[in-house]
């Protein structure tokens, strides 16, 4: 469209010939361009904020899961079951002190009692860098991982065991072909054995054994007793990874080893344990089959909310991957409309207080009011209060799926493309049995209806968002706020390239005209300043990681890192002058200086495709550097312009203005002002010192987030670039008219 | 008078009747004795219970013809068959339908009973044909279509080459020598199994399920299993070239009585409580009719140190049918004993309760029962090798297939293998289809975890490399292993394949399913050898000669779900609709830019020229003022919409009337 606008206005000169409609309107748009992207970035905040207006009602959306429809054989004996399981397991914990070898035992018992197959999967612990999630946590926001991550800091010293072991027995299906299985997760703490694991691992027997009278299973049982000592998390990931692909060369350690822990935790019996071990196959490594789904459950020491039994969905797996949108519909689809607990999506604390978000809601609430008075059809009104209730959920989810980080167990099986979630069940403290019963029923309902799944999920969405437990958002709606955040870039980047003159003489913008006159030289230049700080940005991931291997404090390795960033940044501009230099001496030798307007197109360019590409590797990141970035790119001009502006007569305050905030917001998001920002608005509840922000960033290059991609390799680069803009001098020649 | 009269004919009638009566016995008689000349058929009934509980129950119905002739009437025989033999020149054939998988751990792994009837889920057919090599495929392909018809199932998708091998290795042992001929071997892992397969299996028994063994198949409770195997085994042996049938039908099942102990103690078990259905009697035709009990070896052992613990007669042995731990009733007709030749018999084995159904009528039925009286534990004998059979990798690019044997524990060295020397050999089969793509250079092999080079190991190996749509990859080997070993692994690294969107089976999401692999063990014999001793007479059971044959192990694995990438079925919509949107404006821009002539609108253009409303509009605004102009300029725009407005709240004013 561009191109053709070229070629057209060349025309122009010549005919007074009305140039074809679409040129006609790309060069409106150009020459409007800044009112347009303004216009533009305006009405995608505004998207955002009433994304919640657009959400639709869940459905179900595969046939097949027929949630609900089969009586659930849970009954009261199994929840009398459940609990008598848990009081057992709590006065067994309180009398051994090897609490994890009691419970693993107990645990096989059980097993091989109820006629399944059974084998314990011992695991190391985790890399130490792992206690690096304790930043995020220890703001006080949200419980990071699951219940048993807490304990970590007081195991940690001792080091007394260093591995955990992992209970798993399998159900197979009395008529099934066994090349697939269900895995049921029950985390449970072995370091600090309480109240919530008992009740986890008796719910988890009560429902096994009931399980296995099951003639219905088509799909084997897998229930993975996960010794959540260092989190639920590592427990899961490392069996599935034993599952998908087992160390085959290392096969002889691992039985060794998992026998020695056999011996150890059936020693009591001894010399009949052997027999035990043998005849059961305790230390094979049993499969089940391609894994269908995962579901993580655990119960939670709480109060009741509202008058209602509660319980909350964790989905959110790592960089913000959900699980199929059916899975979460049937589980609100059981618990609502036959055992009435009330599902929650947690929600970050403090969210709901925000004054701003409170006043959107109101004024939202009245225009829907209004616009109901007008037409009794635009129907869209939503109460001020359940519009932050939904904001705040939809916020939480974009906060978990921009750390990029999974919010439990479940994102384990996130990596195996396996759909998972994390159920925590709210019980108080004398927990009753009809909620124990309830919970079981849910359970098994929700495992019926996975069992009658005759496909893998594929039917419901993947990308969405959840403002309510049964309202979504999906990726066809919320990718046009995005859009058209964006849409503003590429057509300043345009009007850049190609400035397009009004008729009138207003066109002051002198800067332009070098652009076309003077070839391919600013151009070639530019792309090297843009290609030589990319590089640069690139090169500071490398350093991270390499650094991040150094065996010194947290501190100095921050420190190490940002000298290296600040020398090789200055490095890089040497090289970068160099480059240009040659380059302008073979063309001609024109201005020797930079031309900014170039500089910024090729920046905003950049800056669009890595927005975009971020966009499909992690939505909400791409959207909030979105928000952040597009007004620094449009707003950015070289300060000495700016002044210039300012000075002259043809000035508005409008657009001094609009300098003025381009200019402050580019200095705010900037490498320098964004932790300054942060550490004055934030300061009071995150605990920021060097070492949590390096610990944070090693945190995440460890669970792989594509935040950390975000920040060093889009807006680390970009913002550095339009520092460079704002500094930047105007050509000289310009400076003497 | 009038009595007298009544009495004649009625006494003459009855004479009549006894006369035909007794014609009709001798006729009887002679069949039978026709029957033992050229047809013979028998039925058996095995159970054995299982040591987690369950009980097995194995019915196995054998029919003989001595000769077959295309015009030869047959009396019990099920014609069907013998002229499926003669039409396919079937040397011999074996055609299971399965549901549930075969436990080798609890339900053993070593016996006659696991080895020939564990077979893997879905249908799996064989067969070995007389006939030149250039009529094998023909062959097999009608007789597919023949055995589809027969058994009301859809075993004529295995007509197409792509899911059919043909074996040489593994079938080596069983086929012997002297049978030659060529082996082609499908399965179809994911046909589902039920009653309709059941009826036409039946309806090859000369009494169907009215009368004998077979009246016991209630439907219900034999679907209800754990494990549920129909099997169809013809081959002709002898000079003669004999027909044998055999007919069997394995099923596990979980009594449902329930104890007080909860699911600890072992349940009490009766045939009535197991089907729900009586026996009463034997199929008249049969020629021998038995019901057998076996206990296995370790629950004879069992039984007697707990005969012994309680101080029990310890020389004179242990009451086997009624003993401390269980009862069974009624007491049988005969005990057989396992013995390893033809009269060493060991101080433990396992013992045949036999029955014979001769005695029992229809008011007199059998009701087998086992009643136990105290827990106790024992395991069934199992394989020198514990078979599992995985994938690795995730996702829908690559993975691997891993094969892992690891000895028992429990397996002595004297135990099963009589010959061999100090290795072990095994024979692997695997059919992989096409779109699973195997690396065969990658195929590794590990004992005990570390890399063995393959022709240390490998006697023989035969690759059939997979062709596109055409035939699946067979991988076959015989390995020689070393007796000390504890575990051996195979690797061999795939990608996934695609598949054109039309291939797709339906569900397509759901995966694809491998074939089991498939093992044999040369060295591991599994024979159970019972000797009569009280009746040495030609009556035994039949089921017992083929128990005291001697024959290698067989071990399936489970099957295999491969998710492959599917498509979106929906997509193909989505397709037409974005290029015809392409096209049309492609097209359209063409034929725009061929259409256009520059120089004549140019003229135009100077030349002002424009439609009637355009001038029209011209000659009205001609002669207002600026201001003017845009004032009506602005009311057209407001009428225009004013117009809309009014139209689109007419049109919904009339449809909410």
């Amino acid at each position: 469209m561009e191109s053709e606008a070229v070629e057209e206005k060349a025309d122009k000169v010549v005919v007074t010939l009305k140039p074809r409609p679409l040129v006609r309107l790309g060069r409106q748009l150009i020459l409007h361009v800044n009112i347009i992207s303004i216009l533009c970035y305006v009405a995608g905040v505004v998207g955002i904020l009433i994304l919640p207006f657009l959400a639709k009602n869940t459905y179900i959306s595969e046939n097949a899961l027929m949630p609900g429809s089969a009586h659930s054989a849970f009954n009261n004996f199994d929840s009398i079951y459940a609990r008598s399981s848990a009081e057992e397991l709590l006065e067994l914990a309180s009398q051994n002190p090897d609490v994890q070898r009691t419970i693993s035992r107990w645990i096989i018992q059980e097993m091989l009692g109820v006629g399944a197959d059974c084998y314990i999967h011992p695991f190391n612990s985790p890399a130490p860098a792992f206690s690096s999630t304790r930043f995020p946590k220890s703001s006080g926001h949200f419980k990071w991982t699951t219940a048993a991550n807490s304990s970590f800091s007081e195991d940690e010293g001792q080091q007394q065991t260093t591995s955990g072991v992992n209970v798993v027995g399998i159900i197979r299906a009395p008529q099934g072909a066994g090349n697939e299985a269900v895995v049921l997760v029950t985390p449970y703490d072995s370091a600090a054995f309480e109240q919530e694991s008992a009740w986890t691992l008796g719910m988890g027997v009560a429902l096994f054994r009931e399980l296995s009278q099951a003639l219905w299973l088509a799909r084997d049982v897998v229930w993975l007793v996960a010794d959540s000592k260092y989190g639920a998390y590592p427990a899961v990931d490392s069996w599935l990874k034993e599952y998908h692909s087992p160390s085959i060369s290392q096969t002889s350690t691992y039985d060794k080893m998992t026998l020695d822990w056999l011996e150890k935790i059936l020693s009591e019996d001894g010399q009949s344990s052997k027999e035990v071990i043998h005849s059961q196959t305790l230390g094979d490594f049993k499969r089940a089959g391609t894994i269908a789904s995962g579901l993580v459950y655990e119960l939670n020491l709480g109060l009741r909310q509202g008058g209602k039994d509660t319980f909350t969905v964790w989905a959110e797996g790592p960089n913000g991957q959900m699980p199929n949108l059916d899975f979460i519909n049937i589980v609100n689809s059981i618990a609502v409309y036959r055992e009435s607990l009330q599902l929650r999506l947690e929600t970050l604390h403090g969210i709901k207080n925000w004054a701003w978000l409170r006043g959107a809601g109101v004024s939202l609430e009245e225009i829907g009011k209004y616009a109901r008075s007008v037409n009794p059809g635009w129907n869209f009104a939503m109460a001020a209060s359940v519009y932050v209730d939904n904001m705040a959920t939809l916020f939480s989810s974009m906060f978990f799926q921009v750390i990029g980080l999974p919010t439990g167990a479940h994102g384990a099986f996130r990596d195996y493309q396996i759909d998972a979630i994390t159920l925590q069940f709210t019980v108080t403290k004398n927990g009753q049995d009809y909620l124990f019963s309830r919970i079981g029923r849910l359970l098994e309902g929700v495992l019926r209806s996975v069992n009658n799944l005759l496909e893998k999920w594929h039917q419901s969405f993947f990308l969405y968002f959840l403002s309510s437990p049964n309202r979504y958002i999906s990726v066809l709606v919320y990718m046009i706020p995005l859009g058209l955040l964006l849409l503003g870039l590429p057509l300043q980047a345009a009007a850049l390239c190609y400035p397009v003159k009004q008729t009138s003489k207003d066109a002051k913008d002198l800067a332009h005209s070098n652009l076309t006159s003077d070839g391919s030289g600013g151009w070639l230049e530019a792309l090297v300043l843009v290609g030589a700080v990319q590089l640069w940005a690139f090169f500071s991931t490398l350093a991270l990681f390499l650094i991040s291997d150094m065996d010194s404090t947290a501190e100095t390795k921050l420190l190490t890192w940002s000298v290296i960033l600040v020398f090789s940044l200055m490095a890089t501009f040497r090289v970068q002058r160099a480059l240009a230099a040659s380059i302008n001496d073979e063309s001609k030798g024109s201005g020797g200086n930079q031309n900014w307007a170039t500089v910024k197109a090729v920046t905003i360019g950049f800056t669009c495709i890595g927005l975009a590409v971020m966009s499909t590797v992690n939505f909400p990141v791409s959207l909030i550097g979105a928000l952040a970035l597009v007004p620094m790119c449009i707003g950015v001009f070289p300060v000495e312009r700016s002044w210039r502006y300012a000075q002259s007569q043809g000035r508005s305050a409008l657009g001094v203005a609009a300098l003025a905030l381009g200019t402050l917001w580019t200095l705010a998001v900037s490498p320098l002002g964004l932790p300054v920002m942060l550490w004055s608005l934030y300061g009071h509840l995150l605990d920021i010192t060097p070492g949590n922000v390096w610990n944070f960033a090693e945190s995440l290059l460890q669970w792989r987030s594509a935040l950390l991609p975000y920040l060093l390799v889009i807006h680390l680069p970009c913002s550095v670039l339009c520092l460079y803009i704002l500094l930047s001098r105007l050509p000289t020649q310009r400076r003497r008219q | 008078m009038a009595s007298k009269d009544q009495t004649l004919p009625s006494l003459l009638v009855t004479l009549l009747f006894l006369l035909l009566f007794s014609a009709l016995l001798s006729r009887i008689s002679g069949l039978e004795s026709v029957v033992d000349e050229k047809e013979k058929f028998s039925e058996d009934l095995l159970i054995r219970p299982l040591s987690d509980g369950k009980v097995l129950s194995h019915f196995y119905f054998k029919n003989y013809q001595r000769t077959l002739g295309s015009a030869a009437h047959t009396h019990v025989f099920p014609k069907a068959i013998s002229q499926l033999v003669s039409k396919f020149h079937i040397s011999e054939l074996e055609l299971s339908f399965t549901q549930g998988r075969w436990n080798y751990e609890h339900w053993g792994g070593l016996d006659p009973i696991a080895s020939s009837n564990a077979k893997p889920s879905g249908v799996e057919l064989w067969a070995l044909f007389d006939v030149p090599l250039n009529q094998v495929d023909p062959t097999w392909r009608n007789l597919t279509h023949a055995l589809s018809g027969l058994f009301c199932a859809s075993i004529n998708f295995l007509e197409s080459p792509e899911g059919v091998a043909s074996p040489n290795l593994i079938f080596e042992s069983r086929l012997k020598s002297g049978a030659d001929g060529f082996v082609r071997y499908g399965a179809l892992p994911r046909e589902a199994v039920c009653t309709e397969n059941l009826t036409p299996w039946l309806k090859l028994l000369p009494c169907r399920d009215k009368a004998g063994i077979a009246s016991l198949l209630d439907r219900p409770s034999i679907y209800n299993g754990h494990y549920h195997s129909l099997r169809v085994h013809v081959k002709r042996s002898g000079p003669e070239r004999a027909v044998v049938l055999e007919q069997t039908l394995t099923i596990v099942l979980q009594p449902t009585q329930i104890r007080e102990g909860g699911m600890k103690e072992l349940p009490h078990w009766s045939l009535t409580s197991l089907f729900g259905r009586q026996l009463g009697g034997k199929c008249p035709v049969a020629h021998s009719s038995h019901v057998l009990l076996e206990l296995e070896q370790s629950l004879v052992e069992s039984v007697k140190a707990s005969a012994d613990k309680t101080g029990g007669k310890v020389t004179s042995g242990v009451d086997i049918p009624d003993n401390s731990v269980f009862h069974v009733s009624p007491y049988p007709e005969a005990v057989l004993v396992e013995s390893l030749d033809s009269w060493d018999v060991p101080k433990f084995s396992s013992v045949m309760l036999e029955y014979d159904l001769e005695k029992y009528r229809s008011d007199q039925p059998l009701n087998l029962a086992m009643h136990w009286k105290q827990k106790m534990a024992w395991s069934s004998v199992r394989g020198p090798f514990r078979v599992s059979r995985f994938l690795t990798g995730s996702g829908n690019e690559k993975g691997s297939i891993a094969i892992e044997m690891k000895k028992n524990f429990n397996v002595s060295s004297e135990n099963g293998d009589s010959s061999g020397g100090d290795l072990l050999e095994v024979t692997v089969f695997q059919m992989v289809p096409w779109y699973v793509r195997l690396y065969m250079h990658t195929l590794t092999a590990r004992i005990d975890g570390n890399p063995v080079p393959l022709r240390d190991i490998t006697t023989q190996m035969l690759v059939t490399p997979a062709e596109d749509r055409l035939h699946p990859a067979v991988l076959e080997m015989h390995l020689k292993l070393p007796r000390n070993m504890v575990s051996l692994s195979l690797t061999v690294d795939f990608d996934k394949g695609f598949l054109h969107i039309d291939e797709h089976p339906p569900d397509a999401d759901h995966g694809f399913d491998l074939p089991a692999a498939f093992l044999s063990f040369p060295t591991s014999q599994t024979r159970r050898l019972y000797l009569n001793h009280q009746a040495a007479d030609n009556k035994d059971s039949s089921l017992i000669q083929t128990l005291n044959e001697a024959g290698s192990l067989y071990v399936y694995t489970t099957i295999l779900l491969v998710p492959l990438a599917t498509p979106d079925f929906s997509m193909p919509y989505n397709v037409i609709t974005f290029t015809c949107t392409v096209l049309a404006l492609y097209f359209g821009s063409l034929l725009n830019t061929l259409r256009r002539r520059i120089g004549e609108e140019e003229r135009l253009a100077k030349a002002g020229s424009g439609g009637k409303l355009k001038k029209a509009i011209a000659k009205f605004m001609e002669g207002k003022s600026e201001n003017q102009k845009k004032l009506i300029k602005v009311s057209g725009v407001i009428l225009v919409a004013a117009i809309g407005v009014t139209v689109s709240y007419v049109l919904e004013h009339f449809e909410a009337l």
